[in-house]
């Protein structure tokens, strides 16, 4: 008998915002579209296997200037893309440098460095940039080899099967930085 | 002959090695993601966050021409639109479950099919299998301003809250009442 009343009453409600509700409803302004817009990378094992790993991920163009060790200064914790914090989802558990993390959703920050980078997994998601980083939300860290390879004007993520393991290879300008993943089946 | 035959091959060889070995990375897409996410001022995360594709318009008119009338849309571009919710939720008049989801509707000329399905991690609309369902609505199609680029927003007044799809001169206003809410108004 509650129960009935209840979804009367929820239904009765619908009713009264489906006649009201829209009436009152005022012009919406939307957001312009991101000139560093975001993009999705899977790593998938074949071409129609449910995905690994996913990443969420804004991406800025270099636009003629000094990337790394200026626009994004060395020492300093950078947001990995551009707009809202850049998300891993692991589908199923995995080894990040040296620690077993649980399948789930992370946020990816880096300290850039000249030779070397420090990857974070972080369990603080829907962050903004860096600005709410905080340290005991830290999951996982790993170091991450920096390469050279061809100019990329857009900075982009990619993965890379290698062996046991997937590299997943973070890219912008002639910078490559590799980081091994092992997903644990 | 043979010989300029033999070294032409190997030179192929070499080059397309080469080529493969570089790791390629995608090119921006010409219909960008976005990131949309309805907050209250009260928590800091967000109740409802989605991810989809924005297209922009191509046809002098978008629904019935760009995009067909009576056919399930991605309702975005590129892959399937994401919606998560972070705790239960009334999505028009249907109590849905906390987590996530894909978002396609079939788009109409007086009204709109819209389907919450859980077959996520899909490309655009080509896998929708209709048992993943788990809600399907309808919702009258509202004109609006015309805008250029395929929109979702939230309005969130001082007791209703939408979801809102815009595109062209349309918008679908789908109603929504988070679980606190509806006991409120019980």
């Amino acid at each position: 008998m509650i129960m009935k009343r209840t979804y009367f009453n929820v239904a009765l409600i619908f009713a009264l915002t489906l006649i009201f509700g829209v009436e009152i409803m005022t012009a919406q302004d939307f957001k312009d579209l991101d000139s560093s817009p975001h993009d999705i990378v899977y790593f998938r094992t074949n071409k129609i296997s449910p995905p690994n790993i996913k990443v969420l991920y804004g991406r800025p163009k270099k636009n003629g200037r000094e990337i790394f060790g200026e626009v994004i200064p060395y020492g300093k914790i950078w947001r990995v893309g551009a707009n809202e914090a850049t998300e891993v989802v692991f589908y199923q558990d995995v080894v990040f440098g040296e620690k077993e993390v649980k399948a789930g959703t992370y946020v990816l920050y880096a300290i850039p460095d000249q030779k070397e980078w420090t990857l974070i997994l972080s369990s603080n998601t829907d962050v903004w940039g860096t600005q709410e980083y905080e340290k005991k939300y830290d999951v996982a860290r790993a170091t991450a080899k920096v390469s050279k390879a061809e100019f990329l004007e857009a900075f982009s993520i990619g993965f890379k099967e290698k062996g046991n393991h997937v590299n997943m290879v973070l890219a912008w300008d002639t910078t490559r930085i590799t980081t091994p993943i092992k997903i644990l089946l | 002959m043979n010989k300029i035959f033999i070294t032409t091959v190997m030179v192929c060889a070499l080059l397309s090695s080469a080529l493969t070995s570089a790791q390629k990375f995608d090119q921006i897409d010409e219909d960008p993601m976005d990131i949309t996410y309805l907050t209250t001022g009260k928590t800091p995360k967000p109740l409802i966050k989605v991810v989809y594709g924005r297209p922009q318009k191509k046809q002098p008119n978008v629904f019935g021409e760009q995009i067909p009338y009576d056919e399930i849309w991605r309702t975005g571009a590129n892959e399937a639109t994401e919606v998560k919710f972070y705790s239960d939720i009334l999505f028009g008049n249907k109590l849905v479950k906390a987590g996530t989801y894909v978002l396609h509707t079939i788009p109409g000329e007086k009204e709109w099919t819209i389907i919450l399905n859980s077959n996520t991690d899909t490309w655009g609309a080509f896998f929708y299998d209709d048992s993943k369902d788990v809600v399907r609505i309808k919702v009258p199609a509202n004109e609006t301003e015309e805008i250029d680029v395929f929109s979702i927003g939230f309005t969130n007044n001082f007791k209703d809250s939408y979801m809102v799809l815009a595109w062209d001169s349309t918008r679908i206003d789908i109603p929504l009442a988070s679980g606190d809410a509806i006991l409120a108004k019980i």
